[in-house]
Formats: C-alpha cells, sequence, structure tokens
C-alpha cells in the first residue's frame, strides 16, 4: 500500500457501459499524468481508485468541460489511450494525492518495523518539495489532514471500542475534502459534506476490514476487533464490519441523490453502489491474504 | 422555468406512461418517507416538489392548457413525517424543534441532563436521530433498539429502526426500498385511474 488513498472507491467494471468505462480510464490517466507533471515519476506510484473518485467528483461539478483526447502513457509505450486533459478537478485531486501520501509516509515513521521506517523516511525526503507546493496551495486541507493522523494515533493509543468514535477523524477529513468542492453554493455543499463524511467512514471501516487478519496477528489496534470484544469469532467480527459498511453505503447513496451534477452521473452512481457493495462483499468475505488495496498505473 | 421533460429525465416525445413511469420512480426516489430525521430532508422535500410542478405541469400541457386539470402527484405533505410526532404525547418537544432546525450540539446536551427515570422510548429515540444526523449510524441503532424496546407500539421508532436494519442488510440495492413502495404505488395509482374516470370513487 503506498498511499492514504486505498483502492476501495472503485466502481464495478462490468456494469459500466463501454463509454462510460472509457471516460473512467481517461480520468484514472488523466490523474497518472497530472501526478507525474506535478510532483514527478515518483507520484505516479501514488494513483490510487480513492484519488480518481476525487478527480471524478470535482469535475463533475465544474462547469469546464474535460476535454477527452488520445495520448500516450510511458508506462504502456506501445498503445495510444484517451486522456483527460487538465482540469482545475484534475489538478486539486493531485495536490490531494500528493498531501495524503506525505501524511501517510509521515504516520509510518511511528511503525515499529524497521525497514517499514526506512521506507518512509526515504519517500519523504523523494516526495518533500512536491508537499510543499501542495501545501502551499491548500493550507486548511493539509491541516486537515495533520488533525486527521493525530486524532487517529490518539484513537488507537487508547484501544477505542466505538466504531463510530474511530471512524471519526477520517470521516470529517473527508467531510472537509469534498465540501471543499462546492464552496460557493450552500445547498450542494451541505450534501457534499455528509457524502464525504459518509464516504470516508466507509474507507476507515474498508480498511479495517481489509487489516482484520493481519492486525489479529500481530496484536495491533483494529477497530472492528475491539468494538466486537477480544474473544469475538472472526466470522463475527466480518459480519459486523459488512452491515456497519452496507449501513454506510446505502446513507451515501441516499445523500448522493440530492447532488447536482453535471456530467459522469452514471459513472458516480455506480461507484457509489455496485462498487462500494461488491468492494464490501468482498472484503467480508475474502480469507486472508486478498487484498483490496491494490493500485496500478 | 425549467423544462418539465428535463426534471422528469425524459423526452418530450415521450408517451402518457412513460411519463407517469418516469415520475413514479422519481417520486419512489426523493419520498419524504427516506429522509425521516435527515439533516438533508429540507433538500429531499425541494426536490420532491420540482418532481411533482413538473408532472403537473406535463399533465396540464398536454390536455390542452388551464383547463383546471386536477393536481395528480402525490400530495408530498401528508407525508412529512410530522404527522407522527402528534401521535405521542412528547415530554422533549423543544428538543425535538431543536433537532429539526439542525442544533445538534444544544439538543445532545440537554437530553444527557436528563436524569435516567425519565429516559423513555422517545429520549432513546431523540438520541438516535441525533447520532443519525451526525452520521454516527452504529450508534444510532443502538438507540433505537432502545427505543423500540421501551415503546414497542410506536410506528415512529418502529420505522427509524426498520429503515436502518433494512439498509444494514441490503445496503444501496435499488430492490431494497422496491417492496413496500410498490405496493403504495399500485394502490395510488388505481385510485387516481377511478378518478379520472370521473367516478369519484
Amino acid at each position: 500500500m503506498v498511499c492514504r488513498l486505498f483502492g476501495y472507491v472503485r466502481p464495478l467494471e462490468p456494469q459500466l457501459r463501454v463509454c462510460e468505462l472509457e471516460a473512467y480510464k481517461a480520468v484514472y490517466c488523466g490523474l497518472c499524468r497530472q501526478l507525474g507533471r506535478t510532483f514527478g515519476l515518483p507520484a505516479r506510484f501514488a494513483l490510487s481508485y480513492d484519488g480518481t473518485f476525487l478527480a471524478l467528483l470535482a469535475m463533475a461539478l465544474a462547469e469546464p468541460e474535460p476535454g477527452i483526447a488520445p495520448g500516450r502513457c510511458p508506462f504502456h509505450p506501445l498503445e495510444r489511450r484517451s486522456l483527460c486533459g487538465e482540469t482545475p478537478g484534475l489538478a486539486l485531486a493531485a495536490d490531494v494525492v500528493a498531501l495524503s501520501l506525505h501524511w501517510k509516509l509521515r504516520d509510518d515513521l511511528a511503525d515499529e518495523d524497521l525497514p517499514r521506517r526506512l521506507l518512509a523516511r526515504s519517500g519523504l525526503l523523494m516526495t518533500r518539495g512536491g508537499y510543499r507546493r501542495a501545501a502551499a496551495r491548500h493550507p486548511e486541507l493539509d491541516a486537515a489532514l495533520a488533525g486527521m493522523t493525530r486524532a487517529q494515533a490518539a484513537l488507537e493509543g487508547e484501544n477505542c471500542p466505538d466504531l463510530d468514535r474511530a471512524a471519526e477523524p477520517t470521516a470529517s477529513l473527508y467531510s472537509t475534502l469534498l465540501a471543499s468542492l462546492a464552496p460557493e453554493e450552500e445547498s450542494q455543499r451541505r450534501v457534499l459534506a455528509r457524502l464525504g463524511y459518509l464516504l470516508g467512514r466507509y474507507i476507515y471501516l474498508a480498511d479495517a476490514l481489509d487489516d482484520l487478519d493481519k492486525d489479529r496477528q500481530k496484536g495491533r489496534y483494529n477497530p472492528l476487533a475491539a468494538a466486537c470484544g477480544a474473544g469475538a469469532e472472526t466470522q463475527a467480527v466480518r459480519e459486523r464490519g459488512r452491515g456497519s459498511l452496507f449501513l454506510t453505503i446505502g446513507e451515501a447513496e441516499r445523500t448522493y441523490r440530492l447532488l447536482r451534477v453535471r456530467r459522469f452521473s452514471p459513472i458516480l452512481e455506480n461507484i457509489l453502489t455496485l462498487g462500494l457493495m461488491s468492494t464490501a462483499e468482498r472484503l467480508a468475505s475474502a480469507p486472508a491474504g486478498q487484498k483490496g488495496a491494490e493500485t496500478d498505473g | 422555468m425549467v423544462d418539465p421533460y428535463q426534471v422528469l429525465g425524459i423526452p418530450q416525445s415521450a408517451t402518457d406512461d412513460e411519463i407517469k413511469a418516469a415520475y413514479r420512480q422519481l417520486a419512489r426516489k426523493y419520498h419524504p418517507d427516506n429522509y425521516v430525521d435527515n439533516p438533508l430532508a429540507d433538500l429531499a422535500t425541494e426536490k420532491m416538489k420540482e418532481i411533482n410542478d413538473a408532472y403537473d405541469e406535463i399533465q396540464r400541457r398536454r390536455r390542452g392548457g388551464g383547463q383546471g386539470a386536477a393536481s395528480q402527484s402525490y400530495g408530498g405533505q401528508s407525508y412529512s413525517g410530522q404527522s407522527y410526532c402528534q401521535q405521542t404525547a412528547s415530554q422533549f418537544d423543544d428538543i425535538r424543534r431543536m433537532i429539526q432546525n439542525g442544533r445538534l450540539l444544544e439538543a445532545e446536551e440537554l437530553l444527557e441532563g436528563v436524569p435516567q427515570p425519565r429516559r423513555d422510548g422517545e429520549w432513546n429515540y431523540l438520541m438516535g436521530s441525533i447520532y443519525y444526523s451526525k452520521g454516527w449510524l452504529d450508534t444510532a441503532i443502538n438507540y433505537y433498539v432502545a427505543a423500540c424496546r421501551l415503546s414497542p407500539n410506536n410506528l415512529e421508532y418502529r420505522g427509524a429502526y426498520q429503515r436502518l436494519m433494512q439498509q444494514r442488510q441490503y445496503g444501496a440495492y435499488p430492490s431494497a426500498e422496491a417492496s413496500c413502495c410498490q405496493t403504495c404505488a399500485t394502490i395510488y395509482c388505481c385510485s387516481s385511474c377511478c378518478n379520472c374516470m370521473g367516478s369519484g370513487c
């Protein structure tokens, strides 16, 4: 896992129409190119589904038409791909990816594992310039991420058994993040703040479910395990996680309906219903070793 | 005015049946019952009104306009959730109003100050609504459960509890809410057809 933007917010691709999948991939590749442009090659490895969703949502709300044109990708030199042109939404998503990466690495510095600490330190050095530029552009988001990282560490320290309270820092962060996409329109901002809260909650719980086995093996804090009590069976904990995820997804979809979007509506709908549901289902039934947070470029 | 066809998401050439189907689908989606206790309920009501207006406008135009065609759409008001509130004598009326106005922190503080013996079904239900508004969904369910246990016959508490339990089981599958609303829609449709025929039953 390279980045705080895990890969849990993705579409169920077989259910997208061919043109929708094309548009989704164009945003995906466009974000990757934007990361390379703004922060250099190493940042491209931080590309994630969650970052792509943010870019997609930002573009769906903004007026300017994202120009999609054929282009080339250095990682796939032989094929021509559709790439989304530069838009403010893409630039914002790239900045958020860079900021999240920085705070994730800062968090890893405190890890007990030596190789992980070394990796984090070298990663921080490599991405320092990019982080500074992104933080200068969005000081409020940088502060929100710093606050989230601090609050999260405190909750882990006290072994918080309350699922809602444990999810609060990540949920609040996403609430701030999404609300910043429509600062001038009050009703849109309210919808985005709630949608962001629920999405952040979903991401936090999905990650907890994904890491359940690993955390239990290493004796680390896991919010789902803590909520179910020490003696709970793994299957029961998984069921609990599935229920809480479904509850959150249903509420997120109910909230999304109230958002007025200019484009990409079928893709966003696919992600928020089928995509999130199938990811939750997979995490709840997955035996150990099947990771949900893969990224590819 | 916004194009009513655009509001319903259908072309101008749509048949009467297509219009009705599109309207019914949207009305089911934005129905106030889906947004009870929701901090965004006002936006859903607005959206519902927009849909109702668009449907009425199309009906009016298709009948040659202005012939005093009776409103065909769902009459939103009767579903607005407030109707439930009058069912029980409430000891927390002002706190209810606070929650409806989004003053969650104050409301929570006041409820926390209520001594243990006075914490009845309604107290638990209101705590549940506050947590639901905040997005603390698991805590909300726990309070709703307690509210139903203390007042097993209260429809308002039961409705809130069932809504979340269903969501926990089915998530965002579109079919999850269809079953019960399908019945309402069918009943509604039949009764409105009767009215159209002029028999006034």
